[in-house]
């Protein structure tokens, strides 16, 4: 699902400010600098990064894989696998018991949170890792950014990692900041500022 | 003021939009004339949500159902709600979307685009163009949302719009 396939989710952005579009070789270096990183062998909840939109296996950024004409396209590749508590609680019991048995019956407090540590990377790297991959364009003659996702926490990770690469903050188009990008003369502003929910039903204001 | 306040505060200019164009998609047996554009054909089917709004009491309605013909949306809306989300089947020319509209941020979900390629095309340009093919049939349709709002925005800011299109909106709510 998202902008190659299926059926499509999307938000839309604006650019806070204007910045100068870097060269290819630069917005290359920078989707490096914020690539995504492999957990696969790692111990670690999940990462997320750049990939290319064409294949979220590969972060080359060879221009032709981001660059087509006045259209910038990446795609935002998180990985994450989830330990759910009882099993992380249950390998818990099992681990303290044989050391219980081998050294210590009784556990100090930080002979069980290192040993709590232990078990849970031993376990993370042990469950397999979802991949999720959202697309995003980015029209840079208009400042326009598309996100092909709509959720809370897809924003928030898509927002977060366009600031850090781009160092610039995206606007979410919502009606009232639309609106405002539509009739940015002053009357229209000073028109939205002021503007009261209709009453489509014979009350409130009009 | 910070977005989250800005959304609660100005909320309802989305679901205004979203009533509006429900209001002129009727009246207009689903032809709506757009700018320099032609004639779209809008209509409203399958799913409408309504609410009261975003505060403690919120009182939401799901209409859905296939042929509706949203007489329980209508009620909702003498009620006081608005609406929030709508799928919406757009067409223009040879050129047809179906999406699901929300009036929070007037983001798009389950948006249907006809495209001619193959989506399982292997090859790097083939993906390449098929990428390309989608963006543009969604810019399309993202353009003429904006006409659209627009439109509504130029009524709504206009000192007539109690006498004229507010007035229109609930006869055609008194008329059901």
């Amino acid at each position: 699902m998202g902008l190659l396939e299926g059926a499509v989710r999307l938000t839309r952005y604006h650019l806070s400010d204007a910045p100068d579009l870097p060269q290819d070789g630069e917005l290359a270096e920078r989707l490096r600098t914020h690539a995504f990183v492999s957990i696969e062998n790692a111990p670690q909840e999940s990462s997320s990064g750049w990939v290319e939109i064409l294949d979220p296996f590969s972060i080359r950024f060879e221009p032709q894989s981001f660059r087509f004409g006045d259209i910038v396209a990446l795609a935002l590749r998180t990985d994450s696998r989830r330990l759910a508590p009882a099993v992380l609680k249950r390998y818990l019991t099992m681990a303290e018991a044989d050391l219980k048995q081998r050294a210590d019956p009784r556990l100090s407090r930080d002979q069980r949170r290192e040993l709590k540590d232990r078990v849970r990377l031993d376990l993370l790297t042990r469950i397999p890792v979802a991949t999720r991959v959202l697309e995003a364009v980015w029209f840079t003659n208009e400042g326009e950014i598309w996100l092909a996702g709509v959720g809370a926490k897809e924003r928030e990770l898509f927002e977060d990692l366009w600031r850090r690469t781009f160092g610039s903050g995206l606007v979410w188009q919502i009606p009232i900041l639309l609106a405002a990008r539509l009739r940015p003369d002053a009357a229209g502003a000073a028109a939205l500022a002021g503007l009261k929910p209709a009453a489509l039903y014979g009350r409130g204001s009009d | 003021m910070d977005l989250v306040d800005l959304i609660r505060e100005k909320r309802f200019l989305g679901q205004e939009f979203l009533t509006w164009l429900w209001f002129v998609s009727e009246r207009g047996a689903s032809r709506v004339p757009i700018e320099g554009r032609g004639t779209a054909e809008i209509h409203f089917e399958e799913r409408m949500v309504l609410d009261t709004g975003l505060d403690l009491y919120r009182q939401t309605v799901t209409c859905q159902g296939r042929n509706l013909d949203l007489t329980e949306a209508r009620a909702a809306l003498k009620e006081g709600k608005k609406v929030s989300q709508a799928r919406v089947r757009v067409a223009l020319a040879d050129r047809e979307w179906r999406l699901t509209l929300s009036a929070d941020g007037l983001d798009m979900t389950g948006v249907r685009l006809s495209s001619h390629r193959d989506p399982f095309e292997e090859g790097p340009e083939e993906r390449a163009g098929l990428l390309l093919d989608r963006v543009a049939l969604l810019k399309e349709l993202v353009d003429l949302l904006d006409l659209l709002f627009e439109e509504f925005l130029a009524r709504r800011l206009d000192p007539d719009w109690p006498s004229r299109d507010l007035a229109a909106i609930r006869r055609w709510l008194r008329k059901e």
